[in-house]
């Protein structure tokens, strides 16, 4: 039994001790504090006035609004200014809110600021122009081709239809979830991602899609 | 083109990367400007109690105690032999103790109050819900007060006295709600008190047949209540969700 510990390496002993003393303390192995919160917590932390724990929130989410955003629009850049603008209106009503589902909370701000952003520029659909061509060759490597056009034929989608698809193919929501972000029946969101399909399957058809 | 083929390319569709300088820049300035936001206190249930007890008019305070005083008057003036006279005569005014509550409560849905109410960061629900608890306590106080003394007085059995009382002004309080929520703002005080006189005053016709107050039908009334109790849930639930439905669209569309 001596003989087997002695065959141990010294180096990963000291790892390992360290490893579960921090993970025992409650710290990440960077010493800092682990951050296990859950949405409800965290929220009620931040409203009591631990206003640092913001960027916690902004990290668990940011990815997400950021992918609605990009597929709403089909620019990058466009989207970090509206998923800013997102946490922006969360942050403003932050006091008054009341915990239920904080994702789902976001999408459907994340939805009226994209919606907004297009009522403001007069658009109805996203200009395919929008879309920039190169940001799709200089991310993808072998199909970035597809993406576009993909990217493209969503666009052509109106608005209504365009939520519904992303946030169910996109984002993998329920279509309950989705129903209560859009505020709307789940027999709309039904019809509205099955229409938003058949065109994007017509559009795509249209493009040698086979 | 199948279903499959086509999700297949759409998830083929992905973002770029993020770019962690231009996330990191985005989440400086959100921090930024929520350091700068003043958040609000939280305010105890207990402290939202007694503030929206304070809110409520004197008047109401009044015209409650008034109420609850007329029905004491009648049971301790009319002799004991005429058990069912009193309470024809309590049923029928009961009704007209939900209207006090209830006219406070229709202040919340008139003169835009609603929407003075959110700008001001109040939760409509959590305030409805408080007044209405304000009124319950008392008129179940009141009720239970009623109750003992007419049991007390007339010598019959509680339980049946207890649902006597109750039914009519739980069947009233069920048309109150089912008003409101269908009528919302054009709902008026003067509609809510037509409406609380003619379930008195349909009260009142049964003291013409005191056959339906028989031991034999205590069932009937039991069974009315559970509908009655069961009616004011639904009618509170729909409306609460009205109010949260109609509370989203502001926070958002703002």
């Amino acid at each position: 039994m001596k003989n087997n510990f002695k065959n141990l390496n010294p180096f990963l002993v000291k790892n390992s001790y360290i490893v579960c003393r921090r993970f025992l303390l409650g710290k990440d192995f960077l010493g800092k504090r682990w951050c296990n919160l859950n949405d409800k917590e965290l929220i009620k932390r931040i409203q009591s006035g631990e206003k640092e724990l913001l960027g916690i929130l902004i990290d668990r989410y940011y990815y997400d609004i950021y992918r609605f955003c990009y597929y709403k629009t089909g620019n990058s850049n466009l989207s970090y200014d509206l998923t800013q603008d997102t946490f922006f209106r969360f942050i403003k009503y932050i006091s008054s809110y009341t915990y239920k589902n904080l994702k789902s909370y976001l999408f459907t701000i994340a939805v009226n600021v994209c919606n907004d952003y297009f009522k403001n520029q007069k658009l109805v659909y996203t200009s395919v122009e929008d879309i920039d061509e190169a940001e799709f060759a200089f991310n993808k490597t072998s199909n970035f081709e597809i993406a576009y056009e993909v990217q493209a034929a969503l666009s052509k989608l109106p608005d209504f239809q365009k939520d519904a698809v992303i946030l169910r193919y996109y984002q993998d929501l329920k279509i309950s979830e989705i129903a209560k972000i859009l505020g709307v029946g789940i027999p709309t969101v039904k019809s509205r991602i099955y229409q938003g399909l058949n065109k994007l399957k017509k559009i795509l058809e249209k493009e040698d899609f086979n | 083109m199948k279903k499959k083929e086509l999700i297949r390319l759409l998830k083929s569709n992905t973002p770029p990367q993020i770019d962690e300088c231009k996330k990191e820049q985005s989440k400086k300035i959100l921090c930024e400007a929520f350091s700068n936001i003043e958040l609000l206190p939280k305010i105890s249930y207990i402290t939202l109690f007694k503030q929206q007890a304070s809110f409520i008019s004197p008047y109401l305070w009044g015209l409650q105690g008034g109420l609850s005083l007329l029905c004491i008057g009648i049971i301790l003036t009319f002799d004991m032999k005429q058990d069912t006279l009193i309470i024809t005569l309590l049923s029928s005014i009961l009704p007209l103790l939900g209207t006090i509550g209830f006219s406070e409560i229709t202040k919340s849905f008139s003169y835009n109050m609603w929407e003075m109410e959110q700008p001001c960061l109040f939760n409509l629900k959590e305030i409805l819900l408080i007044k209405l608890l304000i009124f319950a306590v008392i008129d179940l106080v009141v009720l239970g007060i009623l109750t003992a003394l007419c049991w007390a007085k007339t010598g019959s059995n509680f339980v049946t006295t207890a649902l006597y009382l109750f039914v009519p002004f739980v069947l009233s309080n069920v048309c109150y709600l089912y008003l409101l929520r269908f009528l919302r703002k054009s709902y008026s005080n003067f509609m809510h008190l037509a409406c609380g006189l003619v379930i008195s005053a349909t009260i009142g016709t049964f003291s013409q047949m005191p056959e339906i107050y028989e031991q034999g039908l205590v069932w009937v009334w039991i069974i009315v209540l559970v509908i009655g109790i069961f009616a004011m849930g639904t009618e509170l639930y729909i409306i609460l969700k009205k109010i949260e439905k109609g509370e989203n669209l502001c926070w958002n569309l703002r």
